[in-house]
């Protein structure tokens, strides 16, 4: 690809993921009540709950058809739109103001964005089924404790991968070194 | 209130985030270049210091290359007697050129009694003096230049070392370093640093952890992106390579290493290290004077940011470089000076969670587990440094590395001391230098070497 068209669809790039780290935080209200109808998903296939997310809430109600339902509502510090809106931010910014290479650029991303939701999903999960053992105290613990520590470890994870791809090196490398010589002081 | 946690959790996270993976993401490129090298993390804790030249990486230690060391003075007369003689050999006979900035004391003469005639002595005179170490340096550099042309040498076989009238290179470093520059698209090598008296007290144990650990570690992460990070010691850079910067090849930036670093990457030099060599020094003995020195290192790191669109527009660097050195001059923008917030409004909120979490925790055990898992999720990363630290130098012992892992808790107070009023000089365009104060140390004996 010749230089303009390349620098084009960086920039078309660029200005899309923008757009969509804006959308991520102004329609944070509809993020959720995906993620809501993808964690009533998750909890049906991985788990003998019956869960159903409720139309046009961000809440999970688990237990259906049971005695014991309980309702999880997805607030906004709970959800990742916010991470996922700061992913999209820093790399629209990369490629709008660099010359990064698209294609690994977009791959980091991707992963990045992957394992943000991923872990909030796995998070999610751990808190209702901590919730449904333990009742209140569990939901304070794997609220609080568990889900901090999982939080802090996918978006340790995600910035990890994410800068791991974008810094896929020149593939240098420290030559192999001859033993030292029997050294005594 | 919740929007405004909200804000404090996603900037803090993103903060946190993304410096933890920076750190970790080059201390593992270093410990994963340090394994297919067949080098163990300990191997440079055993090596000791002031024999150069010994032959312990490459029989031929220089093999063809002349090196011209560069060590800028002011009044150094307490420490430059012994980094003048551990430098000068009588087989390797590599020019030794010290720049007194206008010392008040002896520290010429001292210099040219301990080299004799390897040592050339430059004496810069006020006002024309202390004007920083990137002007002396350039002064030096002037005189090598001419001296290369009248020896008709090849500048590309020419390596210049900077060192501190403290420095020490350790045993063997010289033919590690050359075996580096045979490279030829090689243009600058840095030696890690150890601290010297470090034995001292916690501060300057606290010192050589930054730089043996911390620092190296990361440094040799950079080697896969060719950027590592040029420092005032231990540092050598190949002739060819400053000659392509002018006159002047080291800026009046309060961090003129840094800035010579970035002067070379954007011209499509590849720097790099060894863990085959290391440079020691002196420490800083006491809180005010490291806050200082600590300053001028943050506001000279700061104000390199300017050079980010030099970066980012240079053909020659490589992307990974790139964003590596970005990231890198990004550090105290995006992390230092926002965590000193964020890291205070954070334990806030840890505060009243723990006290939502406590009420419900009844008993010992409860107590016990809700104190563990707060333990793990704050000082993570102090354990992972903590064991880093003990494989690098395991005469420190476990209690030790623990304790020094730890005391980030109060270590990071220097940085954001150190990173705010270096903003804080900045606006008020306050540029001003000041030399770090050497002490007096007892003459050490020169190791003996056994084949």
């Amino acid at each position: 690809m010749t230089e303009f068209p390349l620098r084009l669809s960086r920039w078309a790039l660029g200005c899309t993921l923008l757009a969509a780290a804006v959308a991520a935080w102004t329609f944070s209200t509809a993020y959720r009540v995906n993620e809501a109808q993808v964690e009533a998903w998750l909890v049906n296939v991985f788990s003998p709950v019956r869960a159903v997310a409720q139309a046009g809430t961000a809440t999970v109600w688990t237990g259906m058809g049971g005695s014991n339902i309980m309702g999880f509502n997805i607030t906004s510090a709970c959800s990742s739109a916010a991470l996922m809106g700061g992913f999209c931010t820093v790399t629209g910014v990369l490629l709008l103001v660099w010359r990064a290479r698209t294609k690994a650029t977009l791959v980091a991303a991707l992963l990045a964005l992957v394992i943000v939701f991923g872990t909030n999903m796995l998070r999610l999960s751990a808190v209702i089924a901590a919730t449904r053992f333990w009742g209140p105290r569990g939901f304070e613990w794997s609220h609080v404790y568990l889900g901090t520590a999982m939080s802090v470890l996918g978006l340790f994870l995600a910035a990890g991968t994410y800068l791991f791809v974008l810094m896929r090196g020149t593939g240098r490398r420290l030559p192999g070194v001859k033993s030292r010589k029997a050294h005594r002081a | 209130m919740g929007s405004f946690w909200l804000v404090v959790n996603t900037a803090a996270s993103l903060v946190m985030g993304f410096a933890a993976a920076y750190f970790f993401v080059c201390v593992g490129a270093g410990l994963l270049q340090l394994r297919r090298a067949g080098v163990k993390l300990k191997s440079q804790s055993v090596v000791s210091y002031g024999r150069p030249y010994e032959p312990l990486y490459r029989d031929a230690v220089l093999d063809g290359f002349e090196i011209y060391y560069l060590i800028p003075c002011l009044n150094e007369a307490a420490v430059i007697e012994a980094t003048v003689s551990s430098l000068a050999s009588d087989e390797a006979r590599c020019p030794v050129i010290v720049i007194d900035d206008a010392s008040d004391d002896n520290t010429g003469p001292i210099a040219l009694a301990a080299g004799g005639n390897q040592v050339s002595v430059i004496r810069r005179e006020l006002p024309y003096a202390r004007l920083g170490k990137g002007a002396a340096l350039n002064e030096g550099y002037a005189y090598i230049c001419a001296d290369v042309a009248a020896r008709r040498l090849d500048p590309r076989k020419v390596l210049v070392c900077v060192m501190d009238a403290d420095g020490r290179l350790s045993d063997g470093a010289i033919g590690a370093v050359t075996a580096l520059f045979e490279d030829d698209a090689v243009g600058g090598v840095q030696l890690a640093v150890r601290i010297r008296n470090r034995a001292t007290n916690f501060l300057l144990r606290f010192q050589d952890h930054q730089f043996w650990t911390q620092s190296s570690l990361t440094q040799f992460g950079r080697i896969r992106t060719a950027s590592v990070s040029l420092g005032g010691n231990g540092q050598f850079t190949r002739l060819t390579a400053l000659m392509e910067l002018g006159d002047s090849p080291w800026s009046e930036a309060l961090t003129e290493d840094l800035d010579l670093a970035i002067s070379l990457a954007v011209r499509g030099w590849a720097l790099t290290t060894t863990p085959n060599a290391s440079v020691d020094q002196q420490g800083i003995e006491r809180v005010r004077p490291l806050i200082r020195q600590r300053t001028r290192w943050y506001q000279g790191h700061m104000m390199a940011v300017k050079r980010m669109p030099q970066i980012l527009r240079s053909p020659k660097i490589s992307h990974s470089a790139a964003i590596e050195m970005i990231l890198y001059l990004a550090v105290p923008w995006v992390f230092d000076l926002p965590w000193s917030i964020l890291y205070h409004l954070v334990l806030i909120e840890i505060g009243i969670d723990f006290a939502a979490v406590a009420s419900h925790a009844n008993g010992t055990v409860a107590w016990l587990s809700t104190a563990i898992v707060i333990y793990v999720l704050g000082f993570w990363p102090a354990l992972v440094t903590a064991i880093l630290a003990y494989r690098r130098d395991p005469e420190m012992g476990w209690v030790r590395t623990l304790g020094i892992g730890h005391s980030f808790l109060v270590t990071n107070y220097l940085s954001y001391i150190c990173a705010w009023r270096a903003l804080f000089r900045m606006l008020l365009r306050r540029n001003g230098w000041v030399k770090t104060v050497r002490i007096v140390e007892a003459p050490t004996p020169v190791p003996t070497l056994t084949a």
